[in-house]
């Protein structure tokens, strides 16, 4: 059974701008921006066979000889790395891709820009401290010196 | 359990000098139920400048605080573990909540019914935040589910409408804001505002407030008059100003005005060269400037929240302002709003 992938929602949530692809994980605060080849990766995946996904690449690029598969495939094991997209064995659901346009261009390997500053945000260490009448400690209180942001 | 007990606590906080504001913002009207006159005082500086007595409201948040024996109220009934943000876990569906992890502060949202609950536990120790921009979870939560969107952004006008400008912190969004206001354009926030998208995108003012940093108090030591208060702490270091006796009080500044139509993203950018420029950038750069930080503070509802910004930043026009020690940058937001 060819291997097919889908995208880690709700984790996972992004939207299409241009032809490119803002990415966001809701639970560690990164954020990814995809353009070119690895926009068009992620636009066909979710629950294409990866086979499926290669094809579409080769709508939109000329490449050398099995170039366009081998570096989607590893591309594919990036974003699974990432947490990004996960497999899955069926996809009872409408595959979509974006449409190819009328002159191919030449192919350059899939990149994700990825950042990271934004992690502190969601403050990740949980609460789990409470006191005697059951409310949870601030950071400073739970720590006892000023809260790490 | 924990909104059933939180709905008894507000009833166990309210006296016969508890009060109500209504806020109009975004084409909605909140009515806030303050149990206490402490904090209507605190808590209302910000918000009032939205206040009408005559819209209708269609949601409700009831604003209560931990005093005396209050502090004995047990509003968890088992609380093991919060999630990130403070996130509190196994709501209901379409329900929201959150124990802000410095501030201490509890919100809870029922988009359902359109109810909110925020129960401070010491009003005293709260830090700037919290006073600057008070309800912001709350807000973040109903723009979610409904028409409007709150943004991590700041916004100036002028008469030809509104520049919104994003940035993660410390990309002088704020600074630019307050320059922008005292040289006479129109404020309409230094760090949240809400956004709508018909029918013309549109950014409405939330907060008549602004926080600075030491360095631009040093950049417009016209601002130190203006100082409320200090930085509380580490994680608190902004000093919070009172915007609106500047307002009144110093010449050829601008107005702080409710709504303009959105017609400029500005992305500023703090440089060593001496000139200020701007120039067009990308929909994707403005989107990376403003989704992420917008998304991340929000605890629940990110992935509608980035979908109306994208909308949103289909339709306008974005530049980026690389900000010079010339100070020039009122003059180029102004001519990109000119051109607009």
């Amino acid at each position: 059974m060819e291997s097919r992938f889908r995208i880690n929602a709700p984790t996972v949530t992004h939207q299409v701008i241009d032809g490119e692809v803002i990415i966001l994980n809701l639970d560690n605060g990164f954020y990814y921006s995809l353009a070119d080849s690895a926009a068009v990766i992620w636009q066909s995946l979710n629950g294409a066979p990866v086979g499926e996904v290669v094809a579409v690449v080769e709508r939109f690029y000329d490449a050398a000889p099995n170039e366009i598969e081998t570096k989607t495939s590893e591309f594919l094991a990036q974003l699974a790395e990432e947490n990004l997209i996960a497999a899955v064995d069926a996809w009872p659901f409408e595959i979509t891709a974006p449409e190819a346009p009328a002159t191919k261009t030449t192919f350059t390997a899939p990149v994700f820009e990825k950042y990271t500053e934004m992690s502190d945000l969601l403050l990740v260490d949980p609460i789990h401290d409470v006191d005697d009448y059951g409310w949870p400690r601030t950071q400073e209180e739970s720590q006892g010196s000023p809260a790490q942001s | 359990m924990v909104f059933e007990n939180v709905s008894a606590f507000w009833q166990q906080n309210q006296t016969k000098n508890s009060s109500s504001l209504k806020l109009v913002f975004g084409g909605h009207t909140t009515d806030v139920h303050f149990a206490t006159p402490r904090l209507r005082e605190t808590f209302s500086p910000a918000l009032e400048h939205l206040a009408s007595d005559f819209a209708i409201p269609d949601s409700e948040i009831f604003f209560c605080e931990a005093t005396g024996a209050l502090q004995q109220y047990h509003l968890f009934d088992d609380i093991n573990l919060l999630g990130p943000h403070g996130a509190i876990p196994n709501l209901p569906n379409n329900c929201f909540g959150s124990v802000q992890p410095v501030s201490g502060v509890l919100s809870l949202y029922d988009a359902q019914n359109r109810r909110g609950y925020v129960v401070v536990r010491d009003v005293e120790q709260l830090p700037n935040f919290e006073l600057a921009a008070p309800l912001r979870l709350m807000l973040g939560w109903m723009g979610s589910t409904s028409s409007f969107s709150l943004a991590h952004a700041a916004a100036v006008a002028n008469s030809e409408g509104a520049a919104l400008l994003v940035g993660r912190g410390g990309s002088g969004k704020s600074t630019t804001s307050l320059a922008c206001f005292l040289n006479g354009l129109d404020f309409l926030g230094d760090d949240y505002v809400a956004l709508t998208h018909e029918p013309e995108p549109t950014v409405w003012s939330l907060y008549r407030s602004a926080k600075v940093a030491q360095p631009s108090l040093r950049l417009h030591p016209e601002l130190s008059d203006f100082v409320k208060r200090g930085p509380t702490s580490e994680n608190d270091d902004k000093y919070l100003l009172d915007i609106d006796s500047l307002a009144k009080t110093v010449e050829d500044v601008g107005n702080i005005v409710a709504s303009s139509p959105l017609r400029a993203i500005i992305l500023p950018r703090i440089t060593n060269e001496a000139q200020t420029l701007i120039r067009p950038t990308s929909a994707m750069a403005a989107l990376r400037a403003l989704a992420p930080s917008t998304v991340f503070q929000q605890s629940g509802g990110g992935a509608i929240t980035l979908e109306k910004l994208t909308g949103l930043i289909r339709k306008v026009p974005a530049y980026e302002l690389l900000l010079g020690t010339d100070g020039k940058a009122p003059e180029g937001i102004a001519s990109v709003l000119s051109k607009s």
